[in-house]
C-alpha cells in the first residue's frame, strides 16, 4: 500500500468512527429521555405510566391503560389512591404482584426465566456485532468480489440453510395452533365448544344421518331429539309426523312430540303425554319424565 | 452478512473449513428447533390458566355491606371454614353453579360451613333480580359495584371460588363454575 493510499483509509476511518460514536451517542441520549422518570408529569399522567405496565386481568393481552372494562377502571383507581397516598411505582407494582403473581407485569422482571427475555437481544446482537467486524475484517483483506459470489453453491446452502429454519418454525407453529373450526377460540385448541354449539353440531350430524337413510325410524327419532335439545322446537313435529304416520303406537316419538307441545305451550300436550303412558311399555325409561311432565303444574 | 461471508470464504476457504461451515450451520438448525419447541409450548398453552400466589397465605380483606342491607366481615368468622364465590348477574356460569353453592350452604351451613358471594361489577337491583328468580338468597353477598374486592382477591374473572380455612388462610381456588365434588373435596 502507498503512503497516499494508506492516509487516505485513515481519513475514511476516522470519519467513520466519528459518524459510528454520534449515531450511538443520539441513539443513547433519545433513549435516556424516553426511560427517563419525568418529575414534571400530571398525576393522570402518573397513573397512566403505572398502568401501562400492568396486564389487565380479564383482557386478552391488553394493559390496564388500555382497556376500557371496568376491572381496569378500578385498576386505575387503586393506583391513583396509592399515588395519593404516596407509595412509589415499584410499591404499587408489588402490591399487585401480591395479587396476581408477577403475570400481571407486562414487563417481566430481570431474573429467573424472566432473564432470559432480557439477555437473549443482548447476546443476539453481540453476536451479530461480532460476526459484522469479523465478515468486515475478512472482506477488506481480500480482493472484493461482485455479488456473483450469492450465486456460488456455498451462497445457496446458506439460503438452503435459512429455508430449512423457516420451514421448521412455520411448521411448528401450525403444529402448535392447530386448525381452527368455525366455532373455536382465537386462543388455541384448549378451549372446548360451548353446549350451544354442540348441540347445533348434533343436530347437522343426525340430519346428515336421515338424509343418508330417509325410511330409518331411529336415525328420524334422534334428529327429532337433537332438535329438541338445542331448542329448534318448530321443527321437532316436523320430523315425528312421518314416524307417527307409519308407527303411531312408537313411544320415543309421541314422548317426543310431548315434551316439545309442552315447552311450545301446546294444548294438546298433555293428551299426547298421556297417550304416551298408555302405549309404552312398563319398564320403558322416559315413563318417570312424562309422569312429572304430567304431575306437574 | 451472508454474502460478504460467502465472498471470504470463496476466496479463501483456508479461513473457513468444512468442518467449521458444518458446525455452524448445525448450531443454526438446532436454534431453529429450540424456536420451534418454545414457540410450540408457548403457543399450545391456555393463557387462562394462572397460578394463585395468594394460596396458603391470609386471605385478603372482605368487608362490606352485603346485597339484603346487612355487614359482612371475613374477620368476623375465624375458626369457620369460609367459601367464597365472586358472581355476577350477568355472568351466565354463575347462574349455573348457584344451587350448588345454595346446596352447599343448606348442606355444609349447620357443620360449619360459610357461604359468602362477592357479588362485583353489578347493580344491586339487577343481583337482586337474579337471586328472587333463582329462588332468593340463603347466604351473604357483599357489595362489590366497582371491582374493587375482586381485584383485591386477584380475581381475572367471575365466576371464581374461594375456600379460606379456620384460621383465615387461602386454601384453595377454583376458576369457573363450582361442583359440589369441589366444595366436598376442598372445603
Amino acid at each position: 500500500m502507498s503512503p497516499a493510499n494508506a492516509s487516505a483509509t485513515r481519513r475514511q476511518r476516522l470519519a467513520g468512527a466519528v459518524v459510528a460514536v454520534l449515531l450511538v451517542g443520539m441513539a443513547a441520549a433519545g433513549l435516556a429521555r424516553a426511560a427517563a422518570p419525568t418529575d414534571h408529569a400530571s398525576h393522570a399522567e402518573r397513573i397512566e405510566e403505572i398502568a401501562a405496565t400492568l396486564r389487565c386481568p380479564t383482557c386478552q393481552g391488553l394493559s390496564v391503560a388500555d382497556s376500557p372494562s371496568k376491572v381496569a377502571n378500578s385498576m386505575r383507581d387503586i393506583i391513583a389512591e396509592q399515588l395519593a397516598a404516596g407509595q412509589t411505582p415499584e410499591e404499587i407494582q408489588a402490591w399487585f404482584v401480591d395479587r396476581y403473581g408477577e403475570w400481571i407485569l407486562l414487563t417481566p422482571p430481570p431474573s429467573g426465566l424472566g432473564l432470559a427475555v432480557w439477555l437473549v437481544p443482548v447476546v443476539a446482537l453481540a453476536a451479530g456485532v461480532t460476526a459484522a467486524v469479523a465478515a468486515a475484517r475478512r472482506g477488506r483483506t481480500s480482493h472484493p468480489q461482485p455479488p456473483a459470489a450469492l450465486r456460488s453453491p456455498r451462497g445457496l446452502r446458506w439460503a438452503g440453510v435459512a429455508a430449512v429454519f423457516f420451514v421448521a418454525v412455520t411448521v411448528a407453529l401450525v403444529a402448535a395452533v392447530g386448525p381452527r373450526g368455525a366455532g373455536d377460540q382465537p386462543t388455541g385448541d384448549t378451549v372446548a365448544s360451548s353446549p350451544q354449539q354442540a348441540a347445533v353440531d348434533d343436530v347437522d350430524r343426525r340430519r346428515a344421518a336421515v338424509e343418508r337413510e330417509p325410511g330409518d325410524v331411529t336415525a328420524r327419532i334422534r334428529l327429532a331429539a337433537a332438535l329438541l335439545r338445542a331448542g329448534r322446537l318448530g321443527e321437532v313435529a316436523d320430523h315425528l309426523q312421518p314416524v307417527l304416520d307409519e308407527h303411531p303406537n312408537e313411544p320415543d316419538a309421541i314422548l317426543l312430540l310431548g315434551i316439545a307441545q309442552i315447552q311450545q305451550g301446546d294444548p294438546a300436550a298433555p293428551t299426547t303425554l298421556q297417550r304416551y303412558l298408555e302405549v309404552a311399555p312398563e319398564d320403558h325409561e322416559g315413563r318417570p319424565v312424562a309422569e312429572e311432565l304430567l304431575g306437574g303444574p | 452478512m451472508t454474502a460478504t461471508d460467502t465472498q471470504a470464504t470463496t476466496t479463501d476457504p483456508a479461513r473457513s473449513p468444512r468442518s467449521v461451515r458444518w458446525a455452524l450451520m448445525l448450531a443454526l438448525v438446532a436454534g431453529a428447533a429450540i424456536v420451534a419447541v418454545v414457540l410450540g409450548a408457548g403457543f399450545g398453552r391456555d393463557p387462562t390458566v394462572v397460578q394463585s400466589v395468594l394460596l396458603d397465605r391470609p386471605a385478603p380483606r372482605l368487608a362490606g355491606a352485603t346485597l339484603d342491607g346487612h355487614r359482612f366481615d371475613l374477620g368476623d368468622h375465624r375458626g369457620k371454614v369460609v367459601l367464597v364465590n365472586v358472581w355476577a348477574s350477568w355472568c351466565a356460569p354463575c347462574r349455573q353453579e348457584y344451587p350448588v353453592l345454595e346446596e352447599a350452604d343448606r348442606g355444609l351451613g349447620p357443620r360449619g360451613l360459610q357461604v359468602v358471594g362477592i357479588n362485583t361489577q353489578d347493580s344491586d337491583a339487577e343481583a337482586q333480580a337474579f337471586l328472587d328468580e333463582l329462588g332468593g338468597a340463603n347466604f351473604p353477598s357483599v357489595v362489590d359495584a366497582d371491582g374493587r374486592i375482586a381485584v383485591e382477591w386477584g380475581t381475572f374473572g367471575v365466576p371464581e371460588t374461594f375456600v379460606v380455612d379456620r384460621d383465615g388462610r387461602l386454601r384453595a381456588r377454583l376458576v369457573g363454575a363450582v361442583t359440589t365434588g369441589w366444595i366436598i373435596h376442598n372445603g
